[in-house]
């Protein structure tokens, strides 16, 4: 427990002490947000009316936004200390791994959810509608970056290097960027994808947050959303845990 | 002539009670780069006693570091077992892991963590810690307790990572090659604070290095390893000894001296031609105090020139050479 307690204390003076990532992760998304904000489309919503197509991508564009800070962030982060030999010097020490995860961890979802925060208060003063529920909006996307940067720290468990980290996360966040619902609805997906579309981890967030944003949903309203996150929260931390090795030992 | 002066300390012979660090045929395998397998620590045996200091000394490639971290719970042996304080270095590693610290020859800290985080962080992974004021203190560091590693001077930053191998005042530190790249001052501190670490703190030291000096000045006992296997184990005092006092004596002529004249002298055993071009030549003696006037004597009768004329007593640099056939320097 003191063990963690260290650990995420001293990883989150890290991230904040590493001005240049900080300030990209913080950047990107916002970024992202405006370019959106830009333009004036029309689109079929699938289903939801009175929408502009903006309304209808924002949340999404949180969702995306975070999975990707999250899971590539994490990823690249462990792989770094790989490379440099941290954990090396961390293997000799008696550290359970368990602790190391949930520290690094730990520290990771604190810091998305102050950029979570961020991107919710400039996306709403640019024209987006996220409702009057942030709280819960907040749960989810904690919920959300829990499941991502666990599953980064599955990939950092393996590889070996920086680049493969990047390489093996992109990998991963590329069709889930498409296939989860972000942009175009879930609906308008061959039938026989759909039910797999479902499944994908991001998915259940970017249900659970738009119909937050949207449509004034509550928790209660939310059950199937719920059940699925923690499904993946638990896969998540599990494949961590599982895949993740301190050395070659 | 030059005597030979050891100044290693004394040996504590421990066999009695139970060695602190115990290897027993230890070897490791790994794949060659161009096929097949070789063995970087090739059946290693040995034990070193509480309380003393165990030099390793080596050239590169010798199998040093591999042998520490296998020690260390770093890496599986291929066969063999090690043990420190008796707790197996695989089987009860977490236990072990609790009882020593370790400085490694390559390895970094958190970057973006200033000296005392990182000294409480670490501190954190253990039982019980030094708090960090203090261990920053030992070795002059509490004015750069804010300070990030990657602001401190080479010598500065191996005076951390040895006495953040102490965060959890382990009765057994590993310090595998503490002085490499250092410049001669920062290399004199640093023995100083190993000796400290031995005789005031009262622990077991085992190092690794490829400079003999080092060796000699640190250890009570120098085990001389090269290619993955002990050639030689004991004090300083007693390698050197076994060469039976072999001193050199090296010097230039102006021509070179033909028959075997050097041969000749008294107390010769040994004449090596150097093949430098300038007609250096190096005798090996067993007493420079009769050669050397002799050489002189002969110079004078046959003509020709005793120039840069030294005479040096063993090393373990010699010990070295003899034991295996190659210079410490390859």
């Amino acid at each position: 427990m003191k063990q963690t307690a260290q650990l995420f204390l001293a990883t989150t003076k890290m991230l904040l002490r590493d001005r240049a990532a900080f300030l990209l992760a913080l950047i990107f998304p916002i970024v992202f947000v405006l370019a959106f904000a830009v333009f004036d489309v029309s689109f079929d919503t699938g289903g939801l009316t009175g929408v502009d197509y903006f309304e209808y991508v924002l949340p999404a564009l949180l969702a995306i936004g975070l999975m990707n800070f999250a899971m590539v962030g994490m990823a690249a982060s462990v792989a770094r200390y790989r490379e440099q030999q941290i954990l090396k010097r961390i293997v000799v020490t008696p550290l359970r791994p368990s602790s190391f995860i949930a520290g690094q961890v730990g520290a990771r979802v604190l810091l998305a959810a102050v950029q979570t925060g961020l991107i919710m208060v400039v996306g709403t003063l640019v024209g987006g509608s996220l409702g009057s529920s942030w709280p819960l909006l907040f749960v989810i996307s904690t919920l959300g970056n829990l499941i991502f940067i666990s599953l980064g720290f599955a990939i950092a468990g393996r590889v070996r290097t920086v680049d493969a980290a990047n390489n093996v996360a992109g990998l991963m966040t590329t069709p889930l960027m498409f296939f989860s619902g972000s942009f175009f609805p879930v609906e308008s997906m061959p039938g026989w994808l759909q039910p797999l579309a479902d499944l994908l981890p991001l998915t259940p967030l970017i249900d659970s947050m738009r119909a937050i944003a949207l449509q004034g949903a509550a928790l209660t309203d939310l059950g199937s959303e719920l059940a699925l996150i923690a499904a993946w929260i638990i896969a998540g931390l599990g494949l961590a845990r599982m895949t993740f090795r301190f050395s070659e030992m | 002539m030059t005597t030979q002066t050891i100044t290693a300390p004394i040996s504590p012979h421990g066999e009695a009670g139970s060695p602190a660090v115990r290897v027993e045929h230890l070897v490791k395998t790994y794949p060659h780069p161009d096929g097949g397998t070789f063995n970087a620590v090739d059946d290693l045996s040995f034990t070193v006693a509480t309380g003393e200091v165990l030099g390793i000394l080596g050239p590169n490639g010798a199998g040093k570091s591999t042998t520490l971290e296998i020690i260390e719970g770093l890496q599986r042996p291929t066969s063999g077992s090690t043990s420190v304080f008796g707790l197996d270095s695989i089987a009860d590693n977490a236990a072990m892991k609790t009882r020593i610290g370790v400085q490694l020859q390559a390895s970094s800290y958190f970057a973006y963590l200033t000296l005392e985080e990182l000294l409480t962080l670490f501190g954190s992974f253990y039982p019980k810690a030094i708090p960090a004021e203090e261990l920053l203190d030992k070795v002059g560091l509490l004015g750069k307790r804010k300070a990030l590693v990657g602001q401190l001077s080479g010598g500065q930053a191996q005076r951390f990572s040895i006495v953040a191998a102490m965060v959890n005042d382990p009765d057994i530190v590993f310090l595998d090659e503490p002085t490499t790249g250092l410049d001669p001052q920062a290399r004199r501190n640093l023995w100083e604070l190993v000796r400290s670490i031995n005789d005031e703190d009262g622990k077991t030291v085992v190092l690794t290095t490829h400079y003999m000096e080092e060796a000699e000045e640190l250890s009570h006992r120098v085990a001389i390893i090269d290619a993955g296997r002990i050639q030689a184990l004991d004090t300083p005092v007693g390698l050197i000894g076994s060469l039976a006092g072999d001193h050199a004596v090296s010097f230039s002529a102006h021509r070179a001296i033909e028959d075997d004249g050097l041969e000749a002298l008294p107390a010769v055993t040994g004449v090596r031609a150097k093949a430098n071009g300038v007609h250096s030549y190096e005798l090996s003696t067993s007493s420079p105090r009769d050669t050397v006037p002799a050489l002189f004597q002969m110079a004078s009768v046959r003509r020709f020139e005793v120039a840069d004329l030294t005479v040096h007593a063993p090393t373990l640099e010699d010990v070295f050479l003899n034991v295996t056939g190659r210079s410490l320097r390859d």
